[in-house]
């Protein structure tokens, strides 16, 4: 069967769609901070660069995030998703790792917009 | 369709690419916590290293310094320094015939008295060391340098500057027109943002961390320096002590101003103004600035919650903490 | 007739239910993104047997997918994405059958189930859009939604063979 003109339609609005999302939210900031929430509430912020290794713990599951420098990750978590920790490495800003059962997210935040502050 | 597809993926693919990302490098010199990001080309080992070479030409408190060789003559012979410091010292020189002495570099003396005691310095000490803080017995001849009597050369309040200076000839030689350069809180704001518009940079919350801001003002091939109230401080019976002396009285400066930031595209003329003006106050600041040849912006926080701009500034700046408010000056 | 659609439509969830756990083991670098092999079943479903059975065979197998193995938000999860792409898919047959096939329903249905989850993502955790991933999951939904369409459709003409209809 061939596909008709409302199919192109369709396939012509996502991929459009797909392109103006993938310009407009393209990261302007630096990474600058990387916050921990759980529960939907701030449990801890890094400011970057950073290094180390802490442990966080949300509905019964505990996740390990990870710091390296200007990057962080979710290393383990006893999950039974694992995608928090599939996501790899968060380098930009805008860049989360979730934990669905541990309700953890993990994510790489600019400074609000500016490059730097002069002090 | 599956023409338009790989076509449309295609296009996706390449706007990821041209975003360029920036070389950056963050690390320790001159006291202080230094961040460059360039786009264009890796000059971060270039830059770092030559800040590194300045600071130890011109630390005051390693061995070996231009800086240290000069105050452990004692004003006894003309000490022979690097080309860099020659430099430094005539440019300081002439900004401070400028600022009329706010400014000077010879200060050493008078931040050691206030750092080596436990209270306040006695009156008498304090006036002692202040008859020593003169520019004017900063002798040059050549590539050597001689400082009289006992005086202490301190080029803290330049040093940065110079560097910022220095940073900037690399990035033009190399043909680098986006970069934004943090040494310490000096800001080279060089070119634009990589996406043409200008760079933004926040100005310190004066009570705040170093990373906290209260403004932000948007600023093209530039240098940004403040100096505040908040560097640096003793607490002696619960009254805050900053290290930026008034040279007139020997005393922290004491007026109306929390902080000073100059925006000018050179960065020693920015040290020296910013310490200069900051012991000015807002008034004398103000007309300093109308008055001289040297055309620069400035924003004032002031001790009464206020944020005052220069003309030069108009729409570029903005309020991001509402317990301030924004005046023209 | 009644018969005949209850036993299809066991059949279908309980196909559905496979292919959700079996694409599972299938690893992908986005984070969230399912290939969405189960819309076979509800596709099959919709153009075989109509929205209502689609509408119950898609909350059933959100039921039992993820809520008696991850918890209630996977379930909420499932849920947005799986409903929000049912009625779009729903309202494009009934409407627009005419210049959309079940190709394009398909695609659209995939790509509202992506955009639902991420709706769902941060009305949960109570932040903004979750943009970041939108522009790579849609894109994967096209060709998703493709694949999926062409599976659905030799199924629905088996059914319809088998119906003799």
């Amino acid at each position: 069967m061939k596909p008709r003109r409302g199919d192109y339609f369709i396939v012509l609005i996502v991929l459009i769609s797909a392109l103006l999302l993938a310009f407009f939210s393209r990261a302007s900031d630096e990474p600058a901070v990387v916050t921990v929430m759980i529960d939907g509430k701030t449990a801890q912020s890094f400011s970057l660069p950073h290094i180390g290794e802490y442990e966080f713990s949300g509905n019964g599951y505990s996740c390990v995030v990870e710091l390296d420098e200007m990057k962080a990750r979710v290393k383990e978590c006893d999950c039974p998703d694992g995608d928090c920790v599939s996501v790899g490495w968060l380098e930009k800003c805008g860049d989360r790792a979730v934990c669905l059962p541990a309700r953890i997210i993990v994510c790489m935040e600019g400074n609000g917009g500016i490059d730097a502050v002069v002090y | 369709m599956r023409k338009l597809t790989s076509f449309l993926l295609v296009l996706l693919l390449l706007s990821g690419c041209t975003s360029g990302k920036p070389y950056t490098m963050t690390f320790f010199a001159m006291d202080t916590f230094m961040s460059f990001s360039i786009y264009g080309e890796d000059l971060t080992e270039e830059l770092s290293r030559r800040v590194y070479e300045l600071e130890d030409i011109m630390s005051e408190t390693r061995q070996g310094s231009d800086v240290c060789n000069i105050n452990e003559s004692k004003g006894s012979r003309y000490v022979e320094v690097s080309p860099q410091t020659v430099e430094l010292l005539l440019r300081t020189i002439e900004l401070c015939h400028i600022t009329d002495g706010l400014f000077d570099p010879t200060v050493g003396a008078l931040k050691q008295l206030w750092e080596s005691s436990s209270g306040i310095p006695e009156r008498d000490k304090i006036e002692t060391t202040l008859s020593n803080v003169d520019y004017n017995k900063l002798l040059i001849k050549g590539n050597t340098v001689k400082l009289e009597s006992s005086a202490l050369l301190d080029l803290g309040g330049v040093a940065k500057g110079y560097a910022c200076d220095e940073c900037l000839d690399i990035l033009r030689e190399n043909g680098v027109s986006q970069a934004l350069l943090q040494l310490g809180g000096s800001v080279i704001a060089h070119g634009t943002n990589i996406d043409g518009k200008d760079w933004k940079i926040g100005i310190r919350d004066p009570d705040g961390s170093a990373s906290e801001y209260i403004a932000v003002v948007q600023v093209s091939d530039t240098i940004l320096t403040s100096s505040g109230d908040y560097e640096r401080f003793k607490e002696i019976d619960g009254v805050r002590y900053h290290h930026i002396f008034d040279t007139r009285t020997g005393y922290p400066v004491s007026n109306d101003l929390r902080s000073v930031t100059i925006i000018y595209p050179e960065g020693i003329t920015g040290d020296v103004l910013s310490t200069a003006v900051f012991a000015m106050g807002l008034q004398d600041g103000l007309s300093f600035l109308y008055s001289s040849d040297i055309e620069f912006d400035a924003v004032f926080i002031t001790k009464d919650m206020k944020i005052v701009y220069t003309q030069g500034l108009k729409g570029k700046i903005e309020v991001t903490d509402g317990r301030y408010s924004l005046e023209a000056a | 007739m009644r018969n005949k659609n209850i036993a299809l439509s066991s059949l279908l969830l309980a196909v559905s239910l496979v292919l959700s756990y079996l694409e599972g083991f299938i690893p992908f670098p986005v984070p969230g993104f399912k290939l969405g092999l189960a819309n076979i079943a509800i596709l099959v479903a919709l153009y075989t047997m109509g929205p209502l059975c689609a509408f119950v065979i898609c909350i059933l197998k959100c039921l039992f997918s993820s809520l008696f193995s991850f918890g209630i938000t996977a379930f909420l999860f499932s849920l947005a994405g799986g409903l929000l792409s049912l009625f779009v898919m729903i309202f494009l047959k009934k409407y627009f059958s005419r210049s959309v096939s079940i190709y394009g329903v398909s695609i659209a249905g995939a790509a509202f189930h992506n955009l639902g989850q991420i709706i769902i993502a941060s009305v949960i955790m109570e932040t903004s859009l979750y943009t970041t991933y939108l522009p790579i999951l849609l894109l994967l939904s096209v060709i998703s939604g493709a694949v999926t369409s062409v599976i659905a459709r030799a199924s629905i003409k088996a059914v319809n063979a088998s119906k003799g209809t």
